[in-house]
C-alpha cells in the first residue's frame, strides 16, 4: 500500500499546487493516464469546494491558520483520496444536480464540481465530526 | 494563463492559453466580460486549442460569457477544443449547450 499526505493553505493559490501534488504521486506509482486525469480533476474540483464553500464566508485569519490536509492512499487496483478541512459543513451529496436552465435564470450558480467529482470517480462520500470534514473520493483503477 | 485577441472577419477571437482554474478564473472571466461591456462584440469565440486541463470554474466562467453574450443579442462560441476540455464538458452535461467549432474554417461556413 502507499500513502502519502500533504497540507495546502485555504487559498486559491493552492489549485495548480493540488494539481501537481496528486498528478506527480500518481504519475510515480504508475497510474494510467486516463485513471490519474480523472483523479487530478476530482481533486481539483473537492479542493475548490473546500475553499469556495467551507471557507467562503470564513474570516481571513481563520483562512490563514487552518489548512486543508490531502492524503492519497492506493491499494491494489483503489485509490483513495481523503481532504480533511475545519470550514464549514459542506455536504456535497446534497447538492442536486447541474441545470443549466437555472443557471441561465440566476436561480443557481455552479453544481458542475460536484456532478464532475461523481462522474469521475467511483464514489464520493463526506463526514462531518467534531468540527472536522471529510471529503472522500474512491477510484476504483481501470488497469 | 495567457489572453491573446484577434479578429476574423466579423469574430472577435479570444485564444486562451494554459490551464484553466480557480487559481486563475478571474483573468478569463474579465477578459470575456470586459470584451462584452467595452466593444461591440457581435460574435466572441473562445479559442481553447492551448488549453488542456479546465476544471468547473472554467465551466462557470464560460456559461457565464454566453449567457452575456445573448442578453446582447451577440454569438457565443467555443473552437478547438482538445480531448480532455471536450470530454469534461460533456460529462457535465454541457456539450449540446454550446456552439463548439472544430475549425477555423467551420467557423468561417457561418453566417
Amino acid at each position: 500500500m502507499f500513502v502519502v499526505r500533504h497540507n495546502f493553505q485555504v487559498d486559491v493559490k493552492e489549485i495548480p499546487k493540488v494539481k501537481s501534488f496528486v498528478e506527480s504521486t500518481l504519475s510515480n506509482w504508475g497510474v494510467s493516464r486516463e485513471d490519474l486525469d480523472d483523479i487530478v480533476l476530482a481533486c481539483d474540483e473537492a479542493a475548490t469546494n473546500i475553499i469556495l464553500h467551507a471557507y467562503g464566508p470564513v474570516d481571513e485569519a481563520r483562512r490563514k491558520s487552518d489548512t486543508i490536509e490531502l492524503t492519497l492512499r492506493k491499494k491494489r487496483n483503489v485509490v483513495e483520496v481523503i481532504l480533511r478541512d475545519r470550514g464549514i459543513s459542506f455536504d456535497m451529496a446534497k447538492v442536486p444536480l447541474p441545470d443549466i436552465r437555472l443557471n441561465l435564470a440566476g436561480k443557481r450558480r455552479g453544481g458542475f464540481g460536484v456532478h464532475l467529482m461523481r462522474s469521475l470517480m467511483s464514489r464520493i462520500r463526506y463526514q462531518c465530526r467534531d468540527g472536522e470534514n471529510r471529503t472522500i473520493l474512491l477510484k476504483r483503477l481501470s488497469s | 494563463m495567457d489572453i491573446r485577441l484577434r479578429d476574423l472577419g466579423q469574430h472577435k477571437i479570444l485564444e486562451i492559453y494554459g490551464d484553466v482554474d480557480l487559481y486563475n478564473v478571474g483573468e478569463l472571466k474579465k477578459a470575456i466580460f470586459d470584451l462584452i461591456e467595452k466593444e461591440e462584440v457581435k460574435s466572441l469565440v473562445i479559442d481553447l486549442k492551448a488549453v488542456p486541463y479546465m476544471d468547473s470554474s472554467g465551466i462557470g466562467a464560460l456559461v457565464a460569457g454566453q449567457k452575456k453574450m445573448k442578453l446582447r443579442g451577440g454569438k457565443f462560441a467555443l473552437m478547438h477544443l482538445q480531448d480532455d476540455v471536450f470530454t469534461m464538458l460533456k460529462l457535465a452535461t454541457l456539450d449540446r449547450f454550446f456552439t463548439i467549432y472544430e475549425s477555423e474554417t467551420q467557423l468561417q461556413g457561418v453566417a
